[in-house]
């Protein structure tokens, strides 16, 4: 579509998270130095570096706009008006669940009123395919296919032939040579 | 305690400078009846708020509207604020809500017009070049998916970490990082053809 949907290899797949931390220097050494090894051998992911390196430092230049102290006194001051003018913060407090409590409430009986009146309407239609990853990776132990917000990856490998056992296996065995996957602690 | 009117007086120009005092003391004292410590909460994140905003409307005038009523919403529902993420994230996630209120009245996507990318350029006049690249990053920015767009601005506009990121967005800290480097590889292509 853009062009950033060439073909993955489920290893530099796997390793995402990690080369951001690894841009930002946050990785602890024992995991720096397994994503460095990596870095050798693949020209994708060195190129994903630089590119978490650049275009942030683009995007702060370019984007961020000069302001000067006298603006940022006046908003504090126009704050300050709004503040002065309202109620005191303990006087409007509610708890935050109230203004969705009652719609969630209504759809709910809605929902049974339905359900009653024909329970066999909502039965989930069974799953005809299987969803092309939907399967737990090793990477924080998330779900791959709950990354909805992103283009499919294309694996280089036959990725779709692989069970959630074989890709648990692959994470635990990059896990075991890079160091440590898991975020716990790490970072 | 004081007076919080004389304080406030006092505190309009200037919040105290160097208030090593953490957010949790300061938002306390706040609910504590010292709006001055309230006061200095807004200059501790005004900044980064506003370029945040402006990053999520693309529009400076929305945007700084959109910061006050942040910072007025997050002051007169400070006492719901329960300390489980930081106050920056939770102040963060208050201008969120108000950004896609926005977008939902305007029924569009702030992709910013050179000529609105020109009256949000600064005082010291910047090159012509330097206008088109903005307005060009601007748009670029605005056109990403919606989960690594706010991913992307709270990291460089907002300076989130990561894990504060996924407690706003309700995703992981990994779904967070991986939304980025999309957002980064995406951007990446793009400006690299539009050179």
């Amino acid at each position: 579509m853009i062009g950033v949907t060439k073909t993955i290899g489920l290893r530099c797949f796997l390793l995402r998270p990690r080369l951001v931390s690894f841009a930002d220097g946050t990785l602890p050494e024992p995991v720096q130095s397994g994503v460095e090894q990596h870095l050798a051998n693949c020209p994708r992911c060195t190129e994903d570096v630089v590119a978490l390196r650049e275009v942030p430092a683009v995007l702060r230049r370019d984007v961020t706009p000069v302001r000067d102290e006298a603006f940022w006194v006046r908003q504090r001051e126009s704050i300050v008006r709004a503040v002065e003018a309202s109620a005191s913060p303990r006087a409007t407090d509610r708890p935050a669940y109230v203004w969705w409590l009652a719609p969630a409430l209504a759809a709910m009986a809605l929902l049974l009123v339905v359900r009653a009146w024909n329970p066999t309407d909502l039965a989930a239609p069974a799953p005809t395919t299987a969803p092309a990853l939907a399967t737990t990776s090793a990477v924080g132990g998330e779900t791959i296919a709950a990354l909805v917000d992103e283009p499919a990856p294309v694996f280089s490998e036959d990725v779709a032939s692989l069970d959630d056992a074989t890709i648990a296996s692959l994470g635990a065995s990059l896990d075991e040579e890079i160091g440590g996957l898991s975020d716990a602690g790490l970072i | 305690m004081g007076t919080p009117d004389s304080s406030l007086g006092r505190a309009r120009t200037s919040a105290p400078e160097g208030d090593a005092r953490d957010d949790l003391d300061l938002v306390q004292g706040t609910l504590g009846g010292r709006r001055e410590d309230f006061v200095t909460l807004v200059e501790r994140h005004q900044r980064t708020l506003q370029r945040f905003v402006e990053q999520q409307v693309g529009d400076r005038g929305a945007a700084d509207e959109i910061v006050q009523m942040a910072f007025v919403q997050a002051y007169t529902r400070l006492a719901s604020f329960r300390a489980q993420a930081s106050f920056k994230t939770w102040l963060y996630s208050v201008a969120m809500n108000l950004c896609r209120d926005r977008a939902r009245s305007e029924k569009r996507r702030a992709a910013v017009p050179l000529e609105d990318a020109l009256e949000m350029m600064p005082a010291t006049q910047p090159t012509l070049e330097e206008v088109v690249i903005g307005a060009t990053v601007q748009r670029r920015v605005a056109a990403l998916p919606d989960r690594q767009r706010s991913v992307l601005s709270l990291r460089i506009w907002g300076d989130l970490s990561f894990r504060d990121i996924g407690s706003l967005l309700g995703i992981s800290e990994n779904s967070a990082k991986v939304s980025y480097h999309h957002a980064i590889r995406r951007l990446k292509h793009w400006l690299v053809e539009a050179h």
